[in-house]
């Protein structure tokens, strides 16, 4: 047995050619490898080094950090964006929970209207609430008066808008975690003779536990990172987000800018992690053999809950139709008839229509390119094999954006791409940089979409092509991709409408000829044309909108095509 | 080589003859060795069946096989050429998967008819091919269907069929029918088994199932925690088992300890046994006994019984053909043994719990194991 173990130990280890098809594979894991190199992990790189730099390039260690903390005004900051953070998330999570009750565990009429409308906020850019709120409680705001005095320029102004804006975020992590209960729990809980108030709070809550973590993760997240919002109401109330943006065009100090950004990163990183930690452990707590709830009809309950949530849609549309009404009305508040003069946006600037015109054509790349880049790319990695290295560190890149917040991610595009020893510099002031920075933005939710959508499909199709001598890129063709499109589409208008309401990463990297609608609205809002601010938005608004039904009704083909194969 | 006889396919005949060998492979995964020293031959339309427990490496030796996995070390041989280096297009191999992986979206027809596009037939021939599967399968005028509107037996002929379609030289199935009922399993056996004798392709079937593999093949490869424990045919492996773990795995099997007094004698306790001749084991080592339970014959001592064993009836169980008896036997410090009783015998007998019975065993059917 030693001899025998000896002679085989000796012998060269077997080595298996690789077909054709595989070396298409190797090649495109290296390009998509290659991409989230310089399109993620490079930029970062240029960030944080650039954070230790003095003016001259010198290294400076901590330098930059320490002088930013000291200035009492400039750290001030950092409790705001903490404060609003944490109380827009307090603000938010009960509401968004009783509303995501309302919808998966009672009887309540109309639950597909409620549920539509909620998502309102989702189509627009963060900054239409604020405009909104701003025509209804600002200076020249129709119900000043119900304020008493207080100003809306400010903590008040942002919570309110910032809560109207993550509530569909927070919202769908809710209905998730509320809708896959397991009937029988609830069965016991009854049979046991709980009552029903008992039954919400040691069966429903704790059900949802990790749902309501995560929701509040996000929202945390959202608000702490958002720019649209205080740029437009907050006033001299300084925020984190806010500081970036004035350090670096306000100042050029793009090193201090850098220092924001990574302090900035701190808590997103943080909540990325225990979003991660929660996720896997509600994975773990499911079982295959839930029976699923089926809620039971109780009027009282039922009527209550559509009372509930009649008042809470009630700021998210009112918001959008404010802001709508504003958008036609000539001159607020001082002639309020109505007309198109805000959407000829001649008038206002000498671009007239080409951000909007701008918008479509990066939101379009974005989604075709953004898509096709992503799904080929969650494929190769998931399905096929070899390079084990190279596969482990891109898939860590691909989660990394979910962490960087976009004024982060934006600001890092400028170190890296505008460094002059940068052979892809051409890439800057051009529409390219624009859609390549927004795929990245939204990289890490498309690509996990694409990676469920693959786990679903049988693990061992690519080994049965190639034993039915069939490249793994036609079995891509013929079958992954038909069987994944309604994930692909998923994917496709996930990036059109996020591309189109954006306004935190782009807003550092466009040129007067790129300049997009969303960053139109800040500076038509920044220059007192409230009203083509509005109107500009409402573009953004009713695209993204008709986008979405576009895809509800392409869905609902196709899923009426495929039904023969896709049920029994 | 002998010529191919009425009665069956040619068993493997030694190196020379074999159409697919597998030489002396290995392989580990980090620290974990799946396969060690692996080595088998399997012969031109011969069906063998690897045959272990889960985790035994049969999976993974299947698809180093195929060419999914690379061996660590070792040579896979087609025909007496190295094929290791070889992607899995390129070894004219068929596959079915325990989960069959049909192309949900395909119609029975493409699905069929997928790994023919590959080869440069015309579309009639490849309609000619289609129809000529679907027949042999039994699925004609199913073609336009999806694989989610089949029966689970039908996905799984579905699966053999465009497996087969492209005529490979040799087919390879991971636990096909595991995924059936046990009745539909059954019926299948019989039709894969039936199929593949039409064909004479060659056939490497990857199973749990014991019963299966006695069933179906020709040869059975045993294996166990990455290791051959015996090659032979059913009859051999599981008359003759190599090793206690093959006695174990296959069949129901008694096992009691016991000490080596002469090449075929072993002590139980205080009675002594005679055996099948036990190789390189010296006398006092401590062995495992055994033999099965349809071997213990309860029809009491007569004139040519051996290894007679006075025992006591404890339990009677009715599992439909026969009686599974548990017996004591009347030494203090024996372990109990079971006994298969047919319901003739049991009519005559009529035995009972509680019941004092002497029972014997035949030598030749009592094989003793190197002990722990």
């Amino acid at each position: 047995m030693v001899t025998s173990t000896l002679v085989t130990a000796a012998a060269p280890p077997a080595r298996r050619a690789l077909a054709r098809d595989e070396w298409v594979a190797r090649g495109g894991l290296a390009a998509v490898a290659l991409w989230l190199v310089l399109a993620v992990a490079a930029p970062l790189w240029a960030l944080l080094s650039k954070s230790f730099l003095d003016r001259d390039g010198r290294f400076v260690g901590l330098a930059n950090y320490a002088e930013y903390l000291a200035s009492p005004a400039l750290a001030s900051s950092i409790w705001h964006s903490l404060g609003i953070a944490v109380v827009t998330t307090g603000v938010v999570l009960p509401a968004a929970f009783l509303y995501a009750y309302a919808l998966t565990r009672t009887r309540m009429p109309a639950k597909g209207f409620f549920g539509a409308v909620a998502l309102i906020p989702i189509l627009a850019p963060s900054l239409l609430q604020a405009l909104a709120l701003v025509y209804l409680f600002g200076n020249q705001g129709l119900l000043r008066e119900l304020l008493l005095g207080r100003s809306i320029y400010g903590p008040l102004g942002i919570v309110i808008a910032e809560a109207v804006y993550c509530f569909p975020h927070a919202l769908m992590i809710l209905t998730t975690a509320l809708a896959t209960a397991d009937a029988r729990l609830y069965e016991s809980a009854a049979a046991l003779g709980a009552s029903p108030r008992r039954i919400f709070l040691t069966v429903t809550v704790p059900g949802a536990k990790y749902g309501l973590l995560s929701a509040a993760f996000v929202v945390f997240t959202l608000v702490i990172t958002d720019f649209g919002i205080p740029k437009v109401i907050g006033g001299q109330f300084n925020v984190l987000a806010t500081d970036v943006y004035k350090q670096v065009f306000g100042r050029q100090n793009f090193e201090t800018g850098a220092v924001v950004s990574m302090i900035l990163l701190v808590p997103a990183v943080l909540s990325f992690l225990a979003e991660r930690y929660v996720h896997r452990r509600q994975q773990a707590a499911l079982t295959p053999q839930a029976v699923p709830l089926q809620p039971r009809p109780r009027p009282a309950v039922d009527w209550a809950f559509l009372g509930l949530c009649t008042l809470l849609a009630v700021p998210i549309v009112g918001l959008l139709v404010v802001a709508a009404w504003g958008s036609f009305v000539s001159f607020w508040p001082y002639n309020l008839a109505l007309g198109l003069k805000n959407y000829d946006f001649t008038r206002f600037e000498t671009q007239g229509w080409l951000p909007y015109v701008n918008s479509l054509k990066m939101a379009g790349a974005t989604a075709l390119l953004g898509t096709a880049l992503i799904f080929a790319g969650a494929y190769l990695l998931e399905k096929t094999r070899g390079w084990q290295p190279v596969r482990v560190v891109a898939q860590l890149l691909a989660m990394l954006p979910l962490a960087v917040p976009g004024l982060v991610l934006g600001i890092s595009y400028i170190f890296f791409f505008n460094h002059p020893a940068n052979p892809l510099g051409f890439l800057y002031n051009t529409l390219a940089i624009m859609v390549v920075n927004t795929i990245v933005h939204f990289y890490t939710v498309s690509h996990l979409t694409a990676v469920t959508a693959l786990k679903q499909l049988d693990s061992e199709f690519e080994a049965v092509s190639a034993s039915l001598r069939a490249p793994f890129y036609r079995t891509f063709a013929r079958v992954t991709v038909p069987v994944c499109l309604p994930a692909i589409l998923d994917i496709a208008v996930y990036l059109f409408v996020n591309a189109m309401t954006t306004v935190s990463a782009v807003i550092f990297l466009w040129a007067p000829h790129t300049r997009l609608a969303s960053i139109a609205v800040v500076y038509m809002d920044d220059t007192g044309q409230q009203g083509a601010a509005a109107a500009m938005a409402m573009m953004i608004f009713y695209t993204s909108a008709a986008v979405k039904l576009l895809h509800l009704l392409v869905a609902r083909v196709l899923d009426r095509r495929t039904q023969a194969w896709r049920r029994r | 080589m002998r010529p191919p006889s009425a009665s069956g396919p040619v068993p493997a005949a030694g190196a020379g003859g074999a159409y697919l060998q597998v030489e002396r492979v290995w392989k580990t995964f980090g620290a974990f060795v799946a396969l060690r020293d692996v080595s088998f031959d399997v012969g031109q339309g011969e069906f063998v069946c690897l045959l272990g427990p889960s985790g035994c490496g049969k999976t993974t030796l299947l698809r180093i096989i195929m060419g999914l996995e690379v061996q660590t070390r070792g040579r896979v041989l087609k025909e007496g050429r190295d094929i290791s280096a070889r992607p899995p297009a390129e070894r004219d191999f068929g596959i079915v998967f325990q989960s069959y992986a049909l192309f949900p979206n395909l119609t029975v027809f493409d699905n069929i008819a997928y790994g023919l596009y590959s080869r440069r037939m015309s579309r009639a021939q490849i309609r000619a091919r289609v129809e000529e599967m679907l027949a042999l399968v039994g699925l004609v005028g199913e073609q336009g269907k999806y694989p989610a509107q089949l029966s689970g037996g039908q996905q799984q002929r579905v699966a053999l069929a465009r497996a087969l379609a492209p005529s490979p030289s040799l087919l390879l199935l991971d636990e096909p029918l595991s995924a059936l009922d046990a009745r539909l399993r059954v019926r299948l056996r019989h039709e894969v088994r039936s199929l593949q004798r039409r064909l004479g392709v060659t056939t490497i079937l990857v199973t749990h199932d014991q019963e299966e593999a006695l069933t179906m093949a020709d040869r059975i490869v045993v294996m166990n925690q990455g290791v051959i424990e015996q090659i032979g045919t059913p009859m051999e492996v599981y008359q003759h088992p190599a090793t206690g773990f093959v006695a174990d795995f296959v069949g129901e099997m008694n096992f009691l300890q016991g000490v080596l007094v002469a090449p075929d004698r072993v002590r139980v306790g205080p009675t002594e046994l005679v055996c099948a001749p036990a190789d390189g084991l010296p006398a006092g080592a401590p062995v495992r006994v055994c033999f099965r339970p349809e071997d213990v014959d309860v029809r009491g001592a007569r004139a040519d019984a051996v290894n007679t064993l006075e025992v006591q009836v404890v339990a009677l169980d009715f599992l439909g053909s026969f009686y599974r008896a548990t017996l004591r036997p009347a030494a203090a410090d024996a372990a109990d043994v079971r006994a298969d009783v047919p319901v003739h015998l049991q009519r005559e007998f009529a035995l009972a719990p509680g019941q004092a019975l002497t029972v014997s065993l035949p030598a030749d059917r009592v094989r003793v194991f190197p002990g722990t």
